[in-house]
């Protein structure tokens, strides 16, 4: 019997030696300690070391700076900026570790501020919910008010037009 | 039924021994079959499509590297079990796949282990374990999403399928890692070489890039020449690819990938 085990996990090394150019996607680990220009995606941990110059747009679960990076990182998890690390560009992070001597230029969001206004918004929205039920159970209410007085208005209208017809007869 | 492919350096006098003693083996277990053997005339391609035809399920090479990568080349699309019995030198890829070398690696065909593995393919044709190219001057275009080149001269790139015990004593590190040839990857890696004494080259520690790709194009200023398995071409332009689940093959125990 066939035995198939698929647990490796891709693990990419872009040396001093070597420089990327275009869209870097990466499923797993990746470090770099050369040259990335365009932008970089992986879906596990980047570690950018200390020689790396990187002028890309990063996106990563968490990561690790010790180098240059020049454009926007938006790391899902953690960030981590060693001493050495240059960042030139907004930062979009849910939890930020920041080492003296770090150098960062360039708005920060964390996500916890974007977590705590879309739960703002949710509540918002369910304060909201009842009163647009209210507003329609007023509308329905008001409906089935206006029926029976729509009835009357009817056998008003009725007893006025019979009149009229009475009226009319005696004067002929 | 079985058919071995002997390799043509076989019918030297000093592997007379070896043979009638790995035949003598296969006979008691019940797992001998017809011979074929090369020759400048007679390629494995040939030899496994014919046979295959006249139903021979399992298809044992008999020799080296070379031998495996000659047999592979033309195994890679026909539907046969791939066993080997290493004789000779260098038999790394064997080594890679857990079966010891000359009789013993009788006794694991006949345990019948198998894997469904990978293969690379480099211009169209099949390779088992790696592909060697001299990296100078050379751009890699990866997925067809992005170009990597290399800054250093005297670089070589190594395109793994299946990561054999030389490349795993030279890596450094994390490079240690065994090469899966089950993960629908081939492990792209970038070694820097120094000249060494006597016009020997060695590989500088660290410094080596590693990138999984499935898909990519190697580019050169001018022809030169690569070594996939152990054998040679030359050309200027290499289209590889992976090709998964692609070759069922039997393995042994102390096989690098895929351990229980």
């Amino acid at each position: 019997m066939p035995i198939r085990e698929t647990n490796h996990e891709a693990e990419t090394i872009i040396s001093a030696s070597v420089k990327v150019e275009g869209d870097f996607v990466s499923q797993g680990n990746v470090l770099i300690e050369g040259e990335v220009e365009g932008s970089i995606k992986t879906e596990k941990d980047l570690r950018v070391g200390e020689h790396a110059r990187i002028s890309a747009d990063v996106t990563a679960a968490s990561a690790t700076v010790a180098g240059e990076v020049r454009g926007n990182m938006t790391v899902r998890e953690r960030l981590q900026l060693e001493p050495t690390a240059r960042v030139f560009g907004d930062i979009k992070t849910k939890d930020l570790v920041i080492a003296s001597g770090a150098v960062v230029n360039g708005r920060l969001v964390m996500d916890a501020e974007e977590e705590s206004t879309g739960r703002a918004a949710k509540v918002v929205k369910t304060a909201v919910k009842p009163a647009v039920k209210t507003v329609k159970a007023e509308a329905e209410e008001e409906k089935s008010e206006v029926v029976p007085g729509a009835g009357e208005a009817s056998a008003e209208k009725e007893k006025e037009g019979t009149k009229k017809t009475i009226n009319a007869f005696f004067t002929r | 039924m079985y058919f071995y492919i002997y390799d043509n350096f076989l019918s030297e006098k000093k592997y007379e021994r070896i043979l009638a003693a790995v035949e003598t083996r296969l006979t008691d277990l019940g797992i001998s079959g017809k011979i074929g053997r090369l020759s400048p005339f007679t390629s494995a391609k040939g030899l496994i499509r014919d046979e295959a035809k006249r139903g021979s399920q399992t298809v044992v090479v008999v020799g080296n590297d070379e031998t495996v990568s000659k047999a592979v080349e033309g195994i890679g699309d026909i539907k046969v079990t791939l066993g080997m019995i290493p004789i000779g030198a260098p038999t790394t890829i064997a080594r890679a796949l857990g079966i010891p070398e000359g009789v013993e690696a009788c006794e694991v065909l006949s345990k019948r282990v198998t894997q469904k593995i990978d293969l690379g393919k480099v211009n169209g044709k099949f390779f088992l374990s790696s592909l060697r190219i001299p990296g100078d001057k050379v751009v890699i275009e990866g997925e067809g999403r992005y170009r990597i080149s290399t800054l250093a001269a005297n670089c070589e790139i190594i395109v793994s399928n299946l990561r054999s015990g030389e490349m795993l004593e030279d890596a450094q590190g994390s490079l240690r890692k065994s090469g899966d040839p089950m993960d629908g990857l081939l492990d792209t890696l970038i070694t820097n070489r120094k000249g060494g004494l006597l016009g020997f080259t060695r590989r500088e520690n660290g410094g080596s890039s590693v990138i999984p790709l499935r898909k990519m194009r190697i580019k050169s200023e001018s022809p030169v020449e690569a070594v996939a398995d152990g054998s040679k071409f030359a050309s200027e332009s290499f289209d590889i690819e992976v090709v998964p689940d692609c070759l069922k093959i039997i393995t042994g125990r102390e096989r690098i990938f895929a351990q229980i």
